[in-house]
């Protein structure tokens, strides 16, 4: 460790218990999250692989300059790690995370908290984010992690319904998620589960995280052939194929295909297909400086320059839209810019090898205190179902009148197609940028997800914030106030200190028993909006406990990944790929894809900011 | 941590340093031969605390000494066959259901009756424990001259060596290793406080929790090395931090090196003894 890094880790330790970071002046409150950055990059990192499997290099493919299908090599020393199939990590000790067991796995009912903390009452919005800052986390977190298929042949957790509770089936089941088998030194550790997806930054979401996935997305729908040009396959209208089902095989008639295209909604249609177009016109452009160049290495080349366009993207522009405060801003543009800032680098290049001068792209490689994986802890604070609205009004952008209203559930699975053939993309992607998402607070969970009509089976339904609940219990996920304590913020004593609505607190404290060290970890961040003391920072889109995961796990997305650090360069990228990553966003891809939309983002400071109405 | 001339040491906390730095062949336990002056001065105090006669307690012992990996796989097999009496876990038991007062000397009869039959602690030998313990912990030159001055340290050595016949990995086990699981219980102790905890936590789970490995343990290098995890010299001490990378993975094998040379031979002992403590407390308790 630093000596910078040392002085930050004392000054976080020293000053949160006064107050947390973003109460102090503006330098002390940057420096006090970097300094809890390096405490959790010791403290919040445990590893779950404790036999990796050995993984032989793929015959003919450059390891070294282009990304495995499923993520294997990324690390040359460690090929096993973030591929798909890894253990998920965890960002608590290993001792904490035992799944819970009945009867405390039901204490108190999941469906109980939906019904009566978590079901919208009437929509709450974010008035400063638009629907496709909500969309964006989803096509991410497709990017990052799925659990895959729950354990069919497990027992059905059956969740207890409240009295009075008139669901649909009369019983609750839920299928538990399904465990990776135990290995040598697994004895007296809790369960762990297993990343179907890779976990790195490398765009899985549009090219698969299998061989065959990536073959299929390859595949032109018109002649059942890969294109031997290295693009993505589309219909002739530019519109993703049809694969009537989902990646795990469950029946969805009209389901458009891609990498993932499970709980797919119009959302993730339009930046699938946004970035589907982006990967072919990257194409277009390498075939310029390498005319030479066959199919295969003009994919895989365009598909680093992808995923690490989304990766920017991401840090640039969406994070400091969900955390728009200077502290915020400051954080997150620096993960990528450093202090030096954009305009410096761009001139001048790096200065050294740290990542707070510089920024983390380019900077040397460093896992910190265990290897890459996603977390459980990181997949649960990022359960953000209540930025979804129940209600779509999809309007032209040219005058900004309506075409079709639509609930979610008519925007969902196959519907996403329906709409396209109604209304026009750009009117689409309009419509969801000047829409908002709703706000993380309780009584804002969607409706419609509540009582969800599975897709493959009639009669069975699902309540997903019951489930969401019942997962993170499940998987062990401490309950809110141990994880707070775990990472060095204030833990609530009693219901007044978890909030200041009085309401609320009356309705938490019913539900649960008076117990304040009993709140789930979702239902305490979902209180923090109205916590003036402890809770959201001033700005923040979602809690103070989810960002301390966040500056972990963002930081390290980049900084554990090899092409995002060692071979961040344009010996590998190519000199055109690299300088599409630095002078793009999701600004230009919009503006490059849908021209007839550049009016619309123009006053948009960030596009992820509502963009102006037509005739408004 | 390294000022020429002074002091050389490269800490290690995770678990794939300590993996790999246990396996590492430059590194050994033969202390206090070369470095810098704050390094023989506390590796030289760890090599005369642990000690007994002038012979180091097998713990201690360097990678070749003769005899030494054979002695190791006996007592392993002895430990790993051993039938766990009722008494003393019975005892344990008592502790974690709250009987706080003897725990010291419960454990110290436990662990020394695996070695010597019919071994009973007393309040002399947990107390000489306790100064063997504090001797072995302490970084205050001073102590180190005033220990050797007044011959407390070698006496409570003596007491441990003659309640368990000489043996001197009992004598480690009785005198040292006793702390670990006098933590480990302590613990249980917090981990069954909560209502409805000590029923509902599966035994096996409660000793991998609770399990404490040594906060940590010394290896000096022989030779010039780079590794990952630090570069050193011949003469550098490379610490271990068992007990945080235990933590960090809750893995068994961290805490008892089970996969290095240096393997501790109770590694398959000490967390079945705490499953069958967590067992019988439930029955106390049920």
């Amino acid at each position: 460790m630093s000596r910078l890094d040392r002085f930050l880790s004392r000054l976080a330790k020293t000053l949160w218990p006064r107050k947390p970071w973003f109460r102090w002046p503006f330098a002390i409150g940057v420096a006090m999250i970097l300094g809890h950055r390096v405490n959790m990059r010791r403290d919040n990192l445990s590893d779950t692989e404790n036999s990796p499997p050995t993984i032989p290099p793929p015959e003919g493919f450059d390891i070294r300059g282009a990304r495995t299908a499923d993520g294997s090599f990324n690390d040359l020393g460690k090929p096993w790690m973030g591929m798909a199939g890894a253990r998920f990590g965890r960002n608590m000790p290993i001792e904490v995370t035992f799944g819970e067991t009945p009867p405390r796995l039901y204490e108190p009912s999941p469906r109980l908290i939906s019904n009566r903390l978590l079901a919208r009452r009437e929509f709450v919005p974010v008035p400063h984010l638009n629907v496709l800052a909500a969309a964006w986390i989803q096509f991410m977190v497709h990017d990052w992690l799925s659990h895959g298929s729950n354990d069919k042949d497990a027992e059905p957790r059956v969740i207890p319904l409240p009295e009075g509770d008139a669901w649909i089936d009369g019983r609750m089941t839920v299928l538990p998620t399904d465990p990776d088998t135990p290995r040598k030194g697994d004895e007296g550790r809790p369960a762990v589960y297993t990343n179907v997806e890779t976990s790195w930054w490398d765009g899985s979401q549009i090219y698969g995280s299998s061989l065959e996935r990536q073959m299929l997305v390859r595949t032109d729908p018109a002649t059942g052939k890969v294109r031997e040009d290295g693009k993505l396959g589309l219909q002739p209208d530019g519109s993703l194929p049809i694969e009537d089902r989902t990646i795990r095989g469950k029946p969805s008639p009209g389901l458009e295909l891609s990498g993932v295209n499970g709980n797919w909604w119009i959302g993730l249609s339009v930046l699938h297909r946004l970035f589907t177009w982006e990967h072919n016109a990257i194409v277009d452009r390498l075939r310029i400086d390498h005319p030479e160049a066959d199919g295969e290495w003009l994919f895989q080349k365009a598909r680093l320059v992808n995923a690490a366009l989304m990766a920017k993207i991401h840090t640039v522009d969406w994070t400091t839209a969900l955390m728009d405060s200077p502290e915020g801003r400051t954080a997150m543009r620096g993960n990528y810019w450093g202090i030096a800032g954009e305009r410096f680098t761009h001139a001048f290049g790096r200065i050294g090898d740290g990542e707070v001068v510089s920024g983390i792209p380019g900077s040397p490689v460093n896992h910190h205190s265990a290897p890459y994986a996603m977390t459980e802890e990181f997949a649960a604070v990022y359960r953000l179902h209540s930025l979804l609205p129940d209600s779509y009004s999809f309007r032209r952008h040219t005058d900004d009148t309506e075409v079709l209203r639509a609930d979610l559930p008519k925007v969902s699975g196959g519907d996403a197609r329906r709409i396209h053939d109604q209304v026009a993309f750009d009117d689409v992607t309009y419509s969801l940028g000047t829409e908002n998402p709703g706000a993380l607070v309780l009584h804002n969970y969607p409706n419609a997800l509540r009582q969800l009509d599975r897709l493959d089976s009639q009669g069975i339904h699902l309540d997903i914030a019951a489930v969401d609940i019942l997962r993170d219990r499940e998987r062990g996920v401490p309950r809110y106030c141990t994880f707070r304590r775990l990472i060095d913020a204030h833990a609530p004593a009693d219901f007044s200190e978890l909030t200041d609505d009085s309401e609320w607190q009356r309705e938490l404290a019913e539900v649960y028993n008076g117990k304040i060290e009993d709140v789930d970890l979702l239902v305490g961040t979902l209180c923090e909006p109205k916590n003036s003391r402890y809770g959201t920072p001033p700005g923040f889109g979602f809690s103070d406990t989810a960002f301390r995961i966040f500056i972990l796990m963002a930081s390290r997305r980049l900084k554990s990944d090899r092409f995002f650090t060692d071979d961040f360069r344009p010996e590998i990228y190519t000199r055109a790929g690299f300088a599409w990553v630095q002078q793009n966003s999701l600004r230009t891809v919009i503006e490059r894809h849908c021209p007839g939309l550049r009016m619309a983002i123009a006053d948009a400071r960030n596009p992820f900011f509502p963009w102006k109405r037509a005739g408004g | 941590m390294r000022v020429p001339g002074l002091i050389d040491v490269v800490n290690v906390d995770t678990p794939e340093a300590v993996r790999a730095l246990a396996q590492d062949a430059r590194l050994d336990r033969v202390y206090g031969k070369a470095g810098p002056l704050l390094n023989r001065l506390f590796a030289g105090h760890v090599r005369e605390t642990l000690a007994h006669n002038g012979v180091p307690l097998p713990p201690v012992a360097a990678r070749d000494t003769a005899g030494r990996l054979a002695a190791c796989d006996a007592l392993e097999g002895r430990l790993r066959d051993t039938e766990l009496a009722a008494a003393p876990v019975d005892a344990l038991a008592r502790c974690v259901r709250g009987a706080t007062a003897e725990l010291g000397i419960a454990a110290q009869s436990a662990i020394g009756s695996l070695f010597v039959p019919g071994y009973a602690a007393t309040e002399e030998t947990w107390k000489a424990a306790l100064c063997l313990d504090g001797a072995l912990r302490s970084r205050n030159p001073l102590n180190f001259a005033r220990w050797w001055l007044n011959g407390r340290v070698a006496l409570a050595r003596s007491r441990l060596a003659d309640a368990c016949g000489g043996d001197l990995a009992a004598l480690h086990a009785t005198g040292i290793a006793v702390h670990n699981l006098v933590t480990a219980i302590e613990r249980m102790r917090a981990l069954a406080e909560p209502p409805g905890a000590l029923a509902h936590i599966a035994p096996e789970q409660a000793a991998s929790i609770v399990l404490k490995a040594p906060a940590d343990v010394l290896r000096e290098a022989t030779a010039h090395g780079t590794t990952p995890y630090g570069t050193f010299r011949r003469g550098t001490l490379v610490r271990l931090r068992l007990e945080a990378a235990r933590a960090r993975s809750l893995n068994a094998e961290i805490a008892f090196l089970s996969a290095s040379w240096s393997r501790c031979p109770a590694h398959a002992l000490v967390p079945r003894l705490l499953a069958q403590v967590w067992r019988r407390a439930q029955e106390l308790a049920a």
